[in-house]
């Protein structure tokens, strides 16, 4: 992996400078059944394609921001920075 | 004493008329390579070290990790005295100033920060200088642009430029290795190690 | 056999170079390779082939083929057609026994064959089986090329002048072949503004320009053009693969350059191809453009008769340089006119002396051969481009390129209307090689079809063809046109295999760079160097794991004070008016009703329920908390902290403070003491005014502090938490004014003791990823009249299910310590291990920390460890060893 992620504050940086948090799962609201919670620890949908996942730009300006990038190709399709702190 | 005064080193006393003195993370290195120390602001500072002109007509690399540095919180504008401020995000600014300021400049910001901490222990600082100081950079980091935020020789660092003068901000806990790194990386171009006085106003960043 | 001075030659011959070849002395000119030097000194055979051992001569003379291979300076596998001379070099053949001339072991050409087809090590050498090791012995000394020089050290420091580099460039255009091509689009690019550079694998740039003397001076004209618009020209430097990101790592010299660019534009030109016919390796069979270097840089005669088979423009240029240079050229054979002829080379003691073409015998001792101008795509498709056999012209092309990556002019595919050759043209007599590098006939390919592998990747894997040195550059199109051929396939059906880097072989310290370990050190930990100290590393950081006498210093800190270095400990700011929040949705147990200057024990789940850190939170302020972590665990609980915030957007402010503050501890019945000597008159260390878990602000030795009273050792004691520039003044001063107290430093392995004796857990040590608070013991720290919190669910479930596992405090029953790890065994069944275990003096017994099953972890329980072949009796304990009702940490 050497392609570029586009931090939403640096721009454009060698992902190895980025830690990955994996696909982003909704934490249920209320208390959870068994099932649900074990869905949401434990499943993921590793999809072939489209994947929204949590980023960080852990080596550079620590900011947090959720990526959708095609898993089959590296694309980046989009990125959202939240707090943007 | 205020609550975040423990993060201080500027705020260490004199106890039994002596003052406490401040240790760079580097000292170890430069005594290794023979450095004459002088006590400064409450610091032990490398103020030459030998072949330092060689060294410089290449790449000097020089510690300045006794600059006074602050971390501010908050959308606040760059005030007097703070001689480089780098918006690391638009709410988290890095800013360097004189190691005497530190305490004014801390007052001056808490007004309109939503935090300021000082950060003078946690970040050690490596200056560059010299034609190919750029180039010895590039051995060492894929930064290309500055300032910016990213890997140096493996590890997290901020790097800046100022007046030709490059500066390289890093936790202080891998100093050594830090150390090691740029300055085995000046080594084939004939750089090396160099004093603080080398730097001339560069290094005092007034 | 050199010509005189020619115009356009690489030589210098007014600066003479000698080198040893097999103990002669060779004269060359700067300018030569040693293979051209070797040439003109009138070697013929330069390499013996991997498997048949058979003689190989020079057949690409551009670093490409495996035939030229040798051992220089010690160095195996040096292509040393396009390895510059150097004076006093010294070179040697290799991979034979004997001579480079007088193989022994081309034994296994002649009578060989049949017992080594593809995949014979599992044929010829699987009966009987239990020979095999003899077997195995014996093919592993044959096998591989080049031998490693002898007397390697295997200590870094030893090779420590040997240096490799890596040197970062950023540019906005990287064109990848300094051909006509490849520097005309750079001086495109260059018009355009911004940084642009060529890298070019040959000894310099201008591609197939520098071929003919009639085109060199355009060459030239060209590189002077890019050099003033500023284009940045290097050769020779090898581009070696094109990765996502328009990464391009580049070979120059021993630096590493890893250009980052905008646009790659790639302009490698062609490969030239081999023919396939009977006695295509012989020696004297060569590459066209082998030949136009031999004549046009070096000045050689590369034969004194020639037979050219040509399927394109290039070996009429050839052959007219080689009537130029004094060569007979007694046959030209266009494979356009002729697209059907038949011809093999014949041989005699491997080299060439006659060709038959179409049943006539026309002498010669030089084949020029020149196959299909193949486009070198390698790095394109590496890229991800879509590669294609165009019938048309008979050879693989890009079709589609990826976004940031060009293609222009023969890499691209514009290689005019050369002929399609036959997939083997010529059959009987000698081997017909597809494959040089691994030795790999027609015929084996034949068999390995009928042998079932017919998908050209599981061919590839089967006999290795396209896997040798050259990586497929001389081998893949002609082993699709035989498979295509065998199988009654067309060439587009049979498809390609996959271009992988690198482009060309890379050295391991040229990829290894420079090799510094990143690593961390405290503020004190040259004090601690001096002080003689054991240094270990703990991930990344380098500590003290004790001072040569870890008894010692155990017994210190039990009978007067001891001082450890913690600076290590992960550090946290939360701050902000929803700091308290975040800290009860964070932690499992609550900070609402932590008092201002309390201290209190903090472990962190996910939300699967399991411990993956510790530490303690101190209350500064109302909204002001000092989180402490592990040492190791310091990066991810802030990141674990700044994630989570990023999800909640609570108003609080998360800051690492790891590197700011040195920590020490200081510990033992004797350390009230040691603080009232050092600490401002103002502060009072009384156990009234700084009672246990309390935590204040003070100055220690001058600098101001966080003191902390907590004890993980067991033992009265402060954690103090200070500026680390003052890490070695406050260390000093502890230590100066402790000596009558008999202060001694410790280290890890006496702090793991002390903790043990009270059962104190290690996170990481003790647990694992499938560790709950419940199962760990610390039910206590569930606090479910909060709201939520992480992990809360997934504790809750725990419990309804029912615990499988505790962990608990064990002593053994005899003298004998366990390892960590050991199995503790019910029935010859493993039930449980040892996390921890210890000597303890103080206790005087084995004692440590274990997972048993549930139902076991009672006081009093026995069971088995395992211990060697044996088994040993532990005992269930579930009080600290030491000191079990905390009087001495509250004295």
């Amino acid at each position: 992996m050497t392609f570029l992620m586009p931090c939403p504050n640096c721009g454009p940086r060698p992902v190895e400078e980025f830690g990955c948090n994996g696909e982003i799962r909704v934490r249920p609201r209320a208390k959870p059944t068994r099932r649900e919670l074990s869905d949401y620890v434990y499943m993921r949908d590793n999809v072939a394609g489209p994947h929204r996942e949590w980023w960080h730009h852990r080596h550079g300006c620590q900011t947090w921001f959720v990526v959708e990038r095609d898993t089959r190709t590296h694309e980046v399709l989009a990125v959202h920075a939240r707090g943007a702190r | 004493m205020n609550i975040l005064d423990f993060l201080s080193p500027g705020r260490a006393r004199a106890i039994d008329g002596f003052h406490p003195v401040a240790s760079s993370p580097l000292e170890q290195r430069l005594r290794d390579a023979g450095a004459t120390f002088e006590e400064r602001d409450g610091w032990l500072v490398a103020t030459s070290v030998p072949h330092e002109a060689e060294h410089a007509a290449a790449c000097g690399v020089a510690d300045l990790s006794h600059l006074g540095k602050l971390e501010v919180r908050g959308a606040v504008d760059q005030p007097p005295g703070a001689t480089i401020w780098y918006p690391i995000t638009p709410e988290r600014i890095l800013c360097l100033c004189p190691p005497w300021t530190v305490h004014p400049m801390i007052d001056a910001l808490s007004d309109q920060a939503r935090l300021v901490l000082d950060q003078t222990g946690q970040l050690g600082v490596i200056a560059l200088v010299g034609p190919e100081a750029r180039t010895v950079l590039r051995r060492v980091s894929a930064l290309d642009e500055l300032p910016a935020s990213g890997l140096v020789a493996h590890v997290a660092a901020h790097v800046l430029e100022r007046q030709g003068t490059i500066l390289v901000v890093f936790g202080q806990e891998v100093g050594h290795y830090l150390w090691e790194a740029i300055v085995d990386a000046a080594e084939p171009f004939g750089g090396g190690p160099v004093g603080v006085d080398l730097l001339g106003d560069a290094g005092r960043i007034e | 056999m050199r010509l005189g001075a020619q115009p356009g030659e690489l030589l210098d011959r007014s600066t003479r170079i000698s080198f040893q070849y097999d103990g002669e002395t060779v004269e060359a000119f700067a300018g030569d390779t040693i293979a051209s030097a070797l040439f003109a000194h009138g070697r013929r055979v330069f390499g013996r082939s991997f498997k048949y051992h058979r003689p190989r001569g020079l057949l690409c003379c551009s670093g490409h083929c495996p035939n030229c291979m040798m051992v220089v300076d010690g160095v195996p596998n040096v292509r040393t057609c396009v390895e510059p001379v150097r004076d006093g070099a010294v070179v040697k053949g290799q991979n034979f026994r004997g001579s480079l001339d007088r193989d022994l072991l081309q034994i296994t050409d002649w009578i060989g064959g049949p017992f080594t087809p593809p995949g014979f090590y599992y044929k010829t050498f699987i009966r009987p089986r239990r020979l095999w090791p003899v077997y195995e012995k014996l093919l592993r000394g044959l096998a591989g090329l080049g031998p490693l020089p002898e007397g390697l050290s295997s200590d870094p420091a030893d090779y420590a002048d040997d240096r490799y580099d890596v040197e970062h460039r950023t540019v906005e255009t990287l064109v990848i072949g300094g051909g006509r091509s490849g520097l005309e689009a750079a001086i495109a690019a260059a018009a355009g503004g911004g940084r642009v550079a060529v890298v070019d694998e040959a000894p310099r740039a201008g591609g197939s320009l520098l071929l003919s003397r009639a085109t060199m001076g355009e060459a030239d004209a060209l590189v002077a053009r890019a050099r003033a618009a500023g284009v940045d020209v290097l050769a020779p430097a090898r581009a070696i693969g094109l990765y996502e990101g328009n990464l391009v790592p580049v070979v120059q010299g021993r630096t590493m350059l890893r250009y980052r660019a905008g646009a790659v534009v790639v302009a490698s030109g062609t490969m030239d191809q081999p023919l396939v016919f009977p006695g295509n390796d012989l020696v004297g069979v060569m590459f066209a453009s082998a030949v136009r270097r031999l004549v046009n840089w070096w000045s050689l005669r590369p034969g004194t008769r020639a037979v050219v088979l040509t399927a394109d423009d290039q070996g009429h240029e050839a052959a007219g340089e080689l009537a130029a240079a004094g060569v007979t050229v007694a046959r030209v054979v266009d494979l356009r006119e002729r697209p059907t002829a038949q011809f093999r080379a014949k041989g005699h003691r491997g080299r060439v002396y006659a060709v038959e073409i179409a049943g006539e015998q026309v002498d010669c001792d030089l084949v020029v051969m020149s196959g299909s101008p193949q486009p070198a795509y390698a790095l394109l498709a590496q890229a991800g481009a879509t590669i294609e056999y165009d019938e048309r012209r008979g050879v693989l092309v890009p079709t589609s390129l990826p976004d940031g990556v060009q293609a222009v002019g023969a890499a691209a595919g514009e290689v005019g209307e050369p002929a399609v050759p036959a997939a083997t043209c010529g059959s009987g007599g000698d081997k017909s090689f597809v494959c040089f590098c691994e030795d790999q006939g027609a015929k084996d390919l034949k068999l390995a079809i009928g042998e079932g592998f017919d998908s050209i990747e599981l061919s590839k894997r089967y006999t290795t063809v396209t896997m040798g040195p050259c990586q497929g550059k001389l081998c893949h199109l002609n082993s699709i046109r035989v498979y295509a051929k065998e199988t009654s396939a067309s060439e587009i059906s049979v498809g390609t295999t996959t271009a992988r880097p690198p482009w060309a072989p890379v050295t391991l310290g040229m990829l290894a760079g420079r090799g510094h370990t990143p690593a961390k050190r405290t503020s004190i930990h040259h004090r601690h160097r001096a002080a003689g100290a054991e240094v270990i590393w703990t991930g990344q950081w380098r500590r003290p794991l004790h001072y040569g006498d870890p008894a010692g210093e155990v017994a210190a800190v039990h009978q007067g004070v001891g001082l450890i270095d913690v600076s290590t400990l992960g550090k946290i700011l939360v701050g902000g008016p929803d700091a308290v929040e975040f800290l009860e949705r964070i932690y499992p147990n609550r900070y609402a009703d932590l008092k201002v200057g309390r201290v209190r024990y903090g472990v962190l789940t996910n939300d699967n329920g399991r411990i993956f850190d510790d530490g303690t939170v101190v209350r500064l302020a109302d909204a002001a908390f000092y989180v402490t972590t592990t040492s190791t665990g310091a990066a991810h609980v802030l990141h674990w902290f700044e994630w989570w915030n990023e999800i909640w957007q609570l108003d609080v402010e998360i800051a690492d403070v790891t590197a700011a503050n040195a920590a020490v501890n200081v510990a033992g019945p004797r350390s009230r003491e040691l603080m009232e000597r050092l600490v401002d008159a103002e502060a009072d260390v009384s156990n009234e005014g700084f009672k246990y878990l309390d935590a204040r602000l003070m100055r220690v030795a001058g600098v101001p502090c966080l003191a902390i009273r907590i004890g993980f050792v067991g033992e009265l004691g402060y954690e103090l938490h200070f500026p680390s520039p003052h890490g070695p003044h406050v260390w000093d001063e502890l230590l100066a004014k402790g000596a009558d107290l008999g202060i001694r430093p410790f280290g890890l392995e006496p702090q793991r003791v002390l903790r043990l004796e009270k059962g104190h857990v290690i996170i990481g040590q003790d647990t694992d990823a499938e560790s709950t608070l419940p199962e760990a013991s610390m039910s206590w720290l569930l606090k479910y009249e909060k709201e939520d919190f992480v992990g809360r669910w997934a504790a809750e479930l725990v419990q309804e299910r029912g615990e499988k596992a505790r962990l608990v405090g064990f002593e053994m029953v005899g003298d004998v310590l366990p390892l960590e790890g050991a199995q503790i065994v019910e029935g010859g069944r493993s039930v449980g291990r040892i996390t921890s275990v210890r000597r303890s003096a103080a206790v005087g017994k084995v004692i440590g920390l274990c997972w048993v099953p549930a139902a076991a972890a009672r006081e009093g329980v026995e069971f088995d460890v395992k211990v060697g072949d044996g088994v040993e009796r532990g005992v269930v304990r579930l009080k600290p060893f030491y000191d079990p009702t905390g009087g001495r940490l509250r004295a």
